[in-house]
């Protein structure tokens, strides 16, 4: 089987990459959805979403809370730039369900406050 | 430079990650039909046991608290999750005295009561032809993959408390047990209960039973239910 090792640097670079295509035209969004693509509640990244990476993983900034939720159960994740162009998808679980993103309660109710509390972007070497 | 780990050192190493993470139980070999959930302490393997014949050393997680509000069903494997949600493969689950890498005191879970961990041991002294063994049972995923990897929180506005049954009153519990009627005042199952499961959770394959068929979300993972109805 072929394998490919990638050294520090370009993992960095290849993450850097990714992160700061959420930046483009201004501060990026997540859009927690329902499985029907649903916006649930939004939260806004700063102008620059993520620091830049440090042996391959990238961590956001901090991110603004949704402090009035419109409300639904949350499926999926998506990760907007400024221009409303969807950059990437990821699942959403509750806690313990092994999903990219895990939240507290899949059901939120209109009004409720979404946090992001951690969230990283990772390129692995191999 | 790089660091020279032993194996034992490499071990105990991974199973430091697990301190505050989760054993999820499954109904299947194979790690799929979530029973149900525990939390591990922190430190998850506080005591280091030493065997009296070959001098081998166990790391162990004794009696854990039981938790209740499983799914329910037959417990035949479980993963291990750390705090950043890494999951090893599926392991083997025995009742208590079996000698299995997680012990508990029954593999027969009810729907909503609790699962009673009464011990987690792995070795770390394992001969060098048996590490791969080991590693894949406790530290084979948790290299990091391609991905983003996140938490967020999820805090109700007044009035909402309802969405988390374990938030009601005492006098919104008897009120629902008495006649099937949520906080919010909206009826939403009888109180009779079946025991049949009604199918899988499409989300976390956890049983979905008669008692939560049309409500809003599946009692292990909150996913929505109701397209089952």
């Amino acid at each position: 089987m072929a394998t490919i090792v990638l050294e520090t640097v370009v993992r960095n670079a290849a993450c850097n990459a990714v992160v700061d295509l959420l930046d483009v035209g201004g501060a990026g969004y997540i859009q927690f959805e329902t499985s029907g693509d649903a916006e649930v509640a939004t939260n806004t990244f700063g102008a620059t979403a993520f620091g830049a990476a440090s042996v391959g993983v990238a961590t956001a900034n901090a991110i603004s809370d949704d402090t009035s939720a419109t409300g639904g159960t949350v499926a999926q994740a998506s990760f907007y730039n400024n221009a409303n162009a969807k950059q990437f998808e990821v699942n959403v679980t509750a806690v313990g369900g092994g999903g990219s993103m895990t939240l507290t309660s899949l059901v939120v109710g209109a009004g409720d406050t979404v946090s992001v509390s951690s969230l990283t972007v990772t390129m692995p070497a191999s | 430079m790089a660091t020279t780990m032993t194996v034992r050192e490499a071990i105990m190493a991974a199973l430091k990650r697990y301190d505050g993470g989760q054993v999820v139980f499954y109904s299947e070999a194979d790690g799929k039909g979530r029973v149900g959930a525990v939390t591990l302490p922190s430190p998850a393997f506080p005591t280091i046991v030493q065997d009296e014949d070959d001098n081998d050393k166990w790391a162990v997680c004794g009696d854990i608290p039981p938790t209740g509000q499983c799914g329910g069903g037959t417990i035949r494997s479980a993963r291990l999750f750390n705090a950043e949600m890494q999951q090893t493969q599926p392991l083997g689950v025995g009742v208590t005295g079996s000698g299995g890498y997680i012990e508990v005191e029954s593999l027969e879970i009810e729907h909503g009561g609790p699962i009673h961990i009464t011990s987690i041991s792995c070795d770390l002294d394992p001969p060098i032809a048996s590490v791969p063994k080991v590693l894949r049972g406790i530290m084979a995923e948790d290299a990091p993959e391609p991905g983003i990897m996140g938490t967020a929180e999820v805090t109700r506005a007044a009035g909402n408390h309802w969405l988390d049954s374990d938030k009601w009153t005492d006098a919104e519990k008897q009120k629902y047990l008495a006649d099937g009627e949520r906080p919010d005042g909206w009826k939403f199952y009888e109180p009779e209960f079946s025991h049949e499961s009604q199918g899988e959770c499409p989300n976390c394959g956890a049983d979905i039973w008669a008692g939560e068929y049309g409500d809003l979300s599946c009692s292990m993972c909150n996913a929505s239910i109701s397209n089952l109805g």
